[in-house]
């Protein structure tokens, strides 16, 4: 594994949520690899293995390169293997769904907005509007919140539940995912496809974005935001400069996350409060304006602002 | 062996060194060898049974004493006996008083961005300021920030940011901490208009070698102050800093290229006696290729320098120097492979200092994270060595181009960076015995020599010996060093003299009875 790389440069401390509540270098990549290097157990770094939020921010800011997003899930699942957070293991694998056998899709275009969105009926209505202005786009079944959980975890999934996951999305030619981990896991699994983040998708629609004031803190998906932070970092910068909104941006140009949905609602280590106060400093801002259901719902939780989904800027689903 | 009434403790090998910043002063070893002798653990047993008791929590594992085994400089490795990780004033005052007591050595590290050992721990306790890393209250109106020591000088500009505000002067390297900077000096390419980093400091909270916490600023506990600013970790331990900060302002930048060390150092030097600039700093690619920075804080400021003063400096755009080396090289085919580094060098490294997402409308929003950043991905290795010379100005160019031939001696590739540190009259006592020299009026000269290492592999003889050499230049020409602590500590006595050495070892011998608190930085 590339952790035998780090010199221990802390750049990684920077923009890590973990290392920021925890203020000890243990709860931070340099902290787990540098203890590695010196023959930590894993039970010994189990503690900040399972804090990490696999933002990915990190992975920008290593001088040497190192996959440090990529390590730590490995390292997970090597933890498990050997005993690590059974109970975790076993609630996770409860949740991974039995395979289904679900027809291919008849659509070139499909969304999977992962549950939050979806319980969240009239947003996911303008969503889905607004993205099928070219082809009609249609909702995916299963939105392989439990498989998003598992690779996130660094549970193992089973080929059969993996096959009943892909196999209705064979067929399109277009995924809109609102999930940065899946996302990923997407693009390796099915090649072919285009895969794109949700919550960049429709940041990139000017109806929407032309909404957007100097009064609002405009919050970022982190994980797909770093995923493809070439492509994004330019995008929302100019976002940034022509509608003049804040956005969870840090200084070093990386987005800082909620830690809200995922593996930290169902084992929480990090304070999604604390991060939410974190992203609002200094910000003396009207709305708060969400790509990602979850990260709506942590902001809400604040009760200072209204919090819209970037679709809700839209009134009307027929607007569109 | 019993320590306990004795004013300094002992070496294994007998009797207490007569003098610790002597030439060969790492007790016991020679000046080419490097790591000063480990502490040996005597009464660890009982001193960490009395913490539990104080409720300090030590960590003793090796994964967790490793993580902590070299500093930036990947030179001096050394393992503590335990960690500790700062949280609050209190906690540390009680670990230093129980090190006192048992004579425990206690080494403090920020970032860990010393280069020559001063944030290793050769045994006892290292004790990790990051720790205490929060911004305590931001005073927009009185223009002040109150921070905890072992913030990292970027999250400090993170958080003033958000309220439009910046910090006055920090090193490039954004991964130091406050404590740390304030401790050693800090210089930034602002330094020349603002002074060194430590110049900001308007007070601070400080836990003395025996305990006390005491909040001390020129006006109260002004000794004390005097001593921590620029100190090197010798007398107290910054656990909080008031610092004077600025309303924010993005970056103007021009460079110009030179191909004569000479004329670009002349050049900075008279630009900053000018004042005209808001920042200014040199950047060489060996003396090939050599870089003037000059910035602005404002269009008015930018304006009048282009007006008035660009037609007095000898560097060249862009284009035009490009036009000069390459005639230079056609000349010397056989140099080929250097112009190719050059070319090469230019290539990877110019895009880094302007990426589009920290610049807008030709300006640098973020300088913290730029120069940051690619200090780490073109000047950052495994191994770093960056023997320095601080002079007046009148020895400036006699240091720089006396380094730059010692540096081409030893390496194909290096880089050399100077600044000019305005002093300020009103701090010249907490310049003592520390990288701005004595004789310097007006303004210091600081430069970096640093080879480009890369993945070669390098003796520590060989980089031991370079940093001699440069340092040998420093005493013959009757400079400073802004890294003189570590293994270049047998430099100190004879760069600034025996009376200033003896008068502070005296008054460490006082204000840190058992001699633990960073043990072998300086004394």
């Amino acid at each position: 594994m590339s952790h035998t790389k780090c010199h221990g440069c802390s750049l990684c401390l920077l923009s890590c949520p973990m290392w920021r509540q925890e203020r000890d270098v243990q709860y931070s990549p340099q902290g787990i690899f540098k203890a590695l290097q010196h023959n930590a157990a894993l039970s010994e770094i189990t503690p900040a293995l399972f804090s990490c939020l696999l933002c990915g921010a990190c992975d920008l800011l290593c001088p040497e390169q190192i996959d440090i997003t990529g390590t730590i899930k490995t390292l997970r699942r090597a933890a498990f293997s050997s005993g690590e957070h059974r109970a975790l293991k076993k609630e996770i694998e409860s949740q991974l769904k039995r395979p289904t056998t679900e027809a291919k899709a008849e659509a070139n275009t499909i969304i999977i907005p992962g549950g939050a969105l979806r319980s969240m009926p009239a947003t996911l209505t303008k969503v889905q509007a607004l993205l099928s202005r070219e082809a009609r786009a249609v909702l995916a079944k299963d939105d392989g919140d439990d498989i998003a959980l598992a690779l996130e975890a660094g549970v193992e999934i089973s080929e059969h539940r993996r096959h009943s996951f892909l196999e209705p999305l064979q067929g399109a030619k277009r995924l809109y995912v609102s999930n940065g981990l899946l996302l990923q896991a997407l693009r390796k699994w099915l090649p072919a496809t285009a895969l794109c983040a949700l919550g960049y998708s429709l940041s990139q629609l000017s109806e929407l974005t032309t909404k957007l004031t100097s009064d609002d803190l405009y919050l970022i998906e982190a994980r797909a935001f770093h995923l493809d932070h070439q492509q994004t970092i330019t995008h929302y910068d100019q976002l940034r400069h022509q509608q003049g909104c804040r956005t969870n941006l840090d200084l070093q140009r990386n987005a800082i996350p909620t830690a809200a949905g995922g593996l930290n609602t169902l084992h929480p280590t990090i304070d999604s409060h604390a991060q939410g106060r974190w992203i609002l400093n200094g910000h003396r801002v009207a709305r708060i304006i969400v790509e990602c259901a979850e990260d709506g719902q942590a902001m809400a939780q604040l009760n200072e602002q209204p919090v819209l989904h970037i679709a809700d800027l839209m009134e009307h689903a027929n607007d569109v | 062996m019993n320590n306990q009434n004795s004013t300094y403790p002992r070496s294994t090998h007998g009797a207490p060194p007569p003098c610790p910043v002597a030439a060969d002063a790492l007790q016991g070893i020679p000046r080419q060898q490097t790591n000063p002798e480990r502490w040996q653990g005597e009464q660890w047993a009982s001193f960490v049974s009395a913490l539990q008791q104080a409720g300090v929590e030590l960590r003793s594992a090796q994964h967790n004493t490793g993580t902590y085994v070299t500093d930036a400089g990947g030179l001096a490795y050394g393992m503590p006996h335990g960690v500790v990780i700062a949280r609050n004033a209190p906690q540390i005052a009680a670990l230093m008083q129980l090190a006192q007591q048992y004579r425990v050595p206690v080494t403090t590290r920020g970032g860990g961005l010393t280069t020559e050992g001063e944030s290793v721990a050769f045994g006892g306790v290292l004790l990790d300021m990051t720790g205490m890393s929060r911004v305590r209250h931001i005073d927009k109106a009185a223009l002040t920030v109150r921070t905890e020591g072992g913030i990292f000088w970027h999250l400090l500009a993170e958080s003033l940011r958000r309220e439009g505000l910046d910090y006055l002067s920090a090193p490039l390297n954004l991964t130091s901490s406050v404590g740390g900077t304030l401790g050693v000096g800090g210089i930034d390419v602002n330094s020349s208009k603002h002074g060194c980093s430590a110049d900001q400091a308007l007070a601070l909270q400080v836990v003395t070698p025996t305990g006390e916490i005491v909040e001390c600023s020129d006006e109260e506990n002004a000794e004390l102050f005097q001593r921590v600013i620029l100190g090197y970790g010798q007398f107290g331990i910054i656990t909080e800093a008031t610092l004077r900060v600025r309303p924010y302002t993005p970056l103007r930048m021009h460079y110009f290229y030179y191909g004569s060390l000479r004329d670009a150092v002349e050049d900075l030097m008279r630009i900053d006696r000018t004042q005209t600039c808001d920042y200014s700093g040199i950047l060489t690619m060996m003396d090939k290729a050599i870089t003037l920075l000059v910035a602005f804080d404002s269009d008015e400021r930018e304006a009048a320098f282009l007006k008035h003063q660009r037609k007095t400096l000898r560097g060249y755009g862009e284009l035009p120097f490009a036009i000069r080396t390459a005639a230079y090289y056609a000349l010397r085919p056989w140099r080929l492979k250097e112009a190719l580094y050059l070319y090469q060098r230019k290539r990877e490294l110019f895009p880094d200092l302007q990426p589009a997402h920290h610049m807008q409308g030709g300006e640098m929003i973020d300088r913290t994270v730029v120069f940051s950043r690619a200090v780490w991905k073109h000047w950052g290795g495994r191994q770093m060595v960056i023997p320095d010379i601080a002079s007046s100005a009148d020895k400036f160019v006699a240091s720089v181009e006396r380094g730059n031939a010692v540096c081409k001696k030893y390496f194909p590739h290096y880089t050399l960076y100077c600044v000019g540190i305005k002093l300020r009259a009103e701090h010249q006592a907490h310049y003592e015995l520390s990288c701005i020299p004595p004789d310097a009026e007006g303004w210091a000269y600081g430069c970096e020599f640093e080879p480009m290492l890369g993945d070669t592999h390098h003796s520590r003889d060989q980089l031991q010996s370079f940093k001699n050499e440069i340092y040998d230049i420093g005493v013959d020409l009757g400079t400073s060093y802004y890294r003189f602590g570590g293994m270049m500590k047998g430099y100190i006595r004879r760069a600034l003299g025996d009376e200033v050495v003896d008068k502070h070892l005296e008054m460490k011998r006082q204000a840190d009875p058992a001699m633990i608190l960073n043990r072998n930085v300086i004394f």
